[in-house]
Formats: C-alpha cells, structure tokens, sequence
C-alpha cells in the first residue's frame, strides 16, 4: 500500500483529510495543486501562509491545504481575509472562491478589497454557476447556456470578472484556466509577489455544465481555444467566451500607489484648554424609591438629561442602585422622546417608571400623544418648561401635586444657545426639589459635556440655579 | 512573468514564422537537435512513479496523467479500485524523466514522481524520438 506522506506536496496536504471529495474529472485539485507549487516555488513559510475560503466546491481547497486556513460563510471569505490580514499584517492571506461565492453572494466585498487596497489575493475558480447545488444559473453563466434554474437557456449577460477587477482598482489582474496549470502557476507566483489587491481569474470545467449543454469536454475546448498572450489590449478583457476565443494572460500587473495626505480629516483638537473640575462628596442619600420621569421633544436633550440626572445621583450615593430607560421614536429631532430613571435602595426588577414622583417636563407632546393625561404621584412634583409647554394641560393635575415653573429654553436662549436648556432646568430642578446635591449633578454635567462647552453648560445650570432661588 | 519551468523558453521556442517561398510555417529559434540536447555530455533524470490506487478517480472523465505524459509512461489499468474507478498502471519502469507534469495534473494527489537515478542519453535514441516525431 502506497502512502502519501512521500508525496512532495505532502507537507502542506492535510493527510486526515484525503481522498478530496470533488467529482471524478473535476479540475480543483490541479489549482490546490498549483497553489502548493507556488508556495513551494517561492519558498514561503507554510505559517505565514493563509488561505481564506466561503462554501462552495472550489472552498473545500482551504481544508485540504496544511496552512492556517479559515472556511468561513458564504460570500464572506473576502471580508475574514481582510480581518485576518489587519489583524496580522505580516501574514500572507489569499482568498479560495468559486464565482457565486465571490461575484455573485460576495460581490460588494469584492469591489471593497479593490478600493481598500490591502494585500490580499483572490484566486476565484469561475465555473460558470452554482454547481455544489445542482447547478442554478450564477453571475457568470454565459448567455444562453442551461442550468438548473434556465432550463431555456439563460437570457441574461454574464458578469466579466477580469473587467470588474479592472474597474475596481486591483493592482494585479489575470486569466487563466485549469487546463494551462504552468501558466496558472506563473500568474499565482505574479500575484502573491504582488503588493496590493490582486485578482486571477481561473476558468474551470464543470461536469454539471457539460452534461447540462451537452458539451463533451469542456477542457479540451480550453486547450483549443485559449491563447496565452504576453500584452493584452481591451479587446482582450471581454473574449470570455469559450466557442470563440479565449485571452490568457496578465491585463494589470501594477504597484500599489501612495495614499493622498486625508484632507477631509478635521485638523487637531486644541490641547491647551483644561477641562474644569468640580468636587463632590458621596453621601448616604435616604431614598427608598424614587421614580424621575424626563419627557419632551427629542433634540432638547432629554436623554442626555437622563444621563445627567443618574450620573449625579450615582455620584451622590453610590450604593444606590439605578436605572436609565430611554423611549423616542426613529426621528433624531421633533418626534416624543422620554427618559425614565429608577433610584432604589433594593434590586430594581422593573426598570420602567409606572407613576412617577418627580416629572420634568420640556414640552407636552407625550402628554398630547397620551390625551391630554398627565401621569403624576399625588404627592408628586412637576417642573415645567413654561417656555414650550401649554400651561392648560395642567389642570387636571391633582391639587395636591406642586407644579413648578421655569421658562428654561427662554433663558438658554437669551443668555447662552438654545441646546443647553436642559441644564438650565437642571439647575432649577436642583434648587427647588433638592433631590440631587448641586456639586454632584455640576460634576456629571462636566463628564458628558462635549469638549469646549463646559463653561457654557456649567453656566446654564447655575443660571437655572439663581432662577430657582427666587421661586 | 516569472519564467516558471519550461512554459516561457517552450513557448519561445515553438514561435513560427510564415515562409512564403516554400509556403509552409518554419520554426523561427531551430536549433539543431545534437545542439539543443548536447549529446556529448547529456543525462537524463530516471524516475520512480508511484501510484496510489486508493485516492485515484481515473476513468472516462478524467485520465490526464495518461494523456499529458510526454514520455507515455502510463496506460489504463484493468483491475478497478475499492471506488470502482479504474487506476493507471506504469507501461515500463525506467522511462520516466522526471518532468513532474502527472503529480501536477492529478487533482487527487494520487500520483507522484522520484528521481532515482540518472541515465546517459545516446545520439541513437535521440535519432529515434525525431523520427517518432516526440
């Protein structure tokens, strides 16, 4: 019995793995075969070496090679070889695909690797549909031919792989087939020395293709009809068709060019400013359980007042547990928009306010939406934006609830911009319901202010602030 | 390109021109063959082929190590493997020249080649190939 481990490509052949699985007269092994030689030709170490593949029959050579290799999702290999390429730059990554795993499921990753322009080579093996399913029509089936799901001959134009990789900017672009393999292991050689994104198209012959067009051997029709020529004009990139003529060769063999200076890229933030400070001390607060509802119109700042409102009392008492449920529609701006906050003394199960005790309102289009219904505790607290909320939906407030006024988008706007209104309801909040120590909530106004506008927004809240001290 | 085995000087040396005098296409590179083989001092590498009938799919559809030999080592053998494909026997042990082209066509990896020796080529045998137009 002979072994296989006398094989010269045997050290990178995956020997658990043998026999492969192909059809008898199926010509991929003969491209694994040519990847070995190249490999071996060149003399690279079998480590640095990855191969990349999707689903397919042509995938099937990433588990047959003894390389570090990945059969990753359909239409997806392009991507993970990407992934491994940034991750490991050093790593020399080719991608193992068949046409419908590469132009046709893959196909925006294969126009992406061009542009991108990392060194990545694609070998992709075009049999000319889907063949591991029976042979459903694909991006490449040439005009006419049968296949499972053109049983009348496909009427649409098949994609031309080599002009697309022209199109999208690959330095390296060739033809080849399965029946040249010393051409084939010529141009895999070209591609691998090659710095930048490099494509080569390899035409295959499928038995499901012949039995279906009843072609005897499309192999031989390869070897008759294809031409291995050294320079190629643009009439060359479109003779694909097999019963004509076919171009073998390298179209582009280029050098990577140099990135531009990114002029859209924002010039350096200004390091000079420091950010103030504020200093605050943690106290045990006594809250039970306390429910903060903050609602108006999305753009005004409500979440980003939620945020506030639980970082400052996660600053005052930080063995309160706390939570922050935000609700808005799919517009950024002018849609309802409220945020709930929980402060409990005991595990909250439920994180959504049911009737809150303190309820900040910037303006009445939740409760508009809810009928003209505002949700309150008995004992509860409102805080208004007499600004932008209609004072009538007040009345069927209880009596018993304290109803605050505060014209706070008035005042932002007169004295600072009009995005900061929210810390000026905050300041006012803070002096009249006395939940929140002022230092802890300026302290969590400082952590999600955006830099350069912390004296603004610091300002508006003490605005707020004076505001309240004359209520 | 990178020149990768015989494929570019083959391709060079296989270039033709039209001779319109005589009417009929010349080799434009002829050499003359004790030229071009160096008779004088000339070895030519003796391989050992190896075939592994378990992994061979051979038959009908496929059969390329048979038919791209250039020194028809291989012929279709008659006893059929556990699969029921029918893998190539060697004709003659000793012919083959170690050119490699069978490990590389085989899509299964079931054939391969050693070299195991060398062998002195004679102006003879080389009169013979020429005629046999090899």
């Amino acid at each position: 019995m002979e072994d296989i481990s006398q094989h010269p490509y045997a050290d990178l052949l995956r020997k658990e793995m043998m026999p492969n699985i192909w059809c008898s007269g199926c010509r991929i092994g003969r491209i694994k075969n040519a990847f070995i030689e190249t490999i071996q030709h060149l003399g690279y170490d079998p480590d640095k070496c990855t191969v990349v593949s999707g689903i397919g029959c042509s995938s099937r050579v990433a588990g047959y090679l003894n390389l570090d290799s990945i059969h990753s999702t359909h239409g997806r290999a392009i991507p993970t070889a990407l992934g491994v390429k940034l991750a490991n730059p050093e790593l020399k990554v080719s991608v193992m695909g068949g046409d419908g795993d590469i132009l046709g499921i893959g196909g925006n990753h294969f126009l992406a690797l061009g542009r991108h322009g990392y060194n990545v080579n694609v070998f992709c093996m075009n049999n000319y549909g889907y063949s591991m399913t029976g042979f459903q029509h694909g991006p490449t089936t040439p005009l006419g031919a049968r296949t499972a799901t053109t049983s009348g001959g496909s009427p649409y134009r098949p994609v031309n792989p080599v002009a697309v990789a022209l199109a999208s900017q690959y330095t390296f672009v060739a033809r080849s087939t399965s029946s040249h393999p010393y051409h084939l292991v010529d141009c895999m050689i070209s591609a691998m020395q090659n710095e930048g994104p490099s494509f080569v198209e390899i035409l295959l012959p499928c038995m499901l293709f012949e039995r279906r067009n009843k072609i005897k051997s499309l192999e031989a029709l390869f070897l008759e009809k294809a031409k291995i020529k050294e320079t190629l004009s643009q009439e060359d990139v479109n003779q694909t068709d097999f019963a004509k003529e076919i171009s073998l060769g390298v179209f582009r063999d280029a050098r990577v060019q140099e990135k531009p200076q990114l002029s859209l890229v924002k010039a350096k933030k200004k390091s000079g400013a420091k950010k103030p400070h504020v200093h605050f001390k943690s106290r045990p607060s006594g809250i039970k359980y306390l429910q903060i509802r903050m609602e108006g119109t999305g753009g005004q700042g409500i979440v980003q007042g939620g945020k506030t409102l639980i970082h400052a009392a996660m600053n005052m008492d930080p063995r309160l547990n706390s939570t922050v449920t935000k609700r808005y529609g799919p517009e950024m701006k002018g849609g309802s928009c409220l945020t709930d906050v929980l402060l409990s003394s005991q595990p909250i199960d439920y994180p959504f306010v049911e009737i809150p005790d303190y309820l900040l309102m910037m303006s009445d289009i939740v409760t508009k939406e809810r009928g003209g219904e505002v949700v309150i505790n008995k004992k509860g607290t409102i805080v208004v934006d007499e600004s932008m909320v209609n004072v009538s939906v007040l009345e069927k407030v209880p009596k018993t609830a304290k109803v605050f006024k505060v014209p706070a988008t008035q005042i932002a706007r007169e004295n600072f911009r009009v995005v900061v209104a929210n810390n000026v309801l905050m300041g006012f909040v803070c002096k009249v319901t006395s939940i929140i120590d002022k230092s802890c909530l300026k302290a969590a106004i400082l952590k999600s202010a955006p830099p350069g506008t912390e004296e603004m927004n610091l300002a508006a809240f003490d605005k707020g602030y004076e505001y309240g001290k004359m209520q | 390109m990178n020149g990768y085995l015989h494929w570019e000087t083959d391709r060079k040396a296989y270039e033709t021109t039209n001779d319109k005098q005589h009417g009929r296409q010349v080799m434009k590179h002829e050499v003359p063959a004790s030229q071009y083989w160096n008779i004088e001092q000339c070895t030519i590498p003796v391989g050992k082929v190896t075939i592994i009938a378990s992994f061979c799919k051979g038959g009908d559809d496929c059969d390329d190590c048979i038919r791209f030999c250039p020194e028809k080592v291989l012929q279709r053998g008659a006893e059929p493997n556990e699969k029921g494909f029918f893998p190539p026997v060697v004709v003659e042990e000793g012919r083959c020249t170690v050119c490699g082209r069978c490990q590389l066509y085989c899509s299964e990896n079931a054939i391969f080649v050693e070299k195991v020796g060398e062998r002195s080529v004679t102006a003879e045998e080389i009169a013979l190939r020429e005629e046999n137009g090899e």
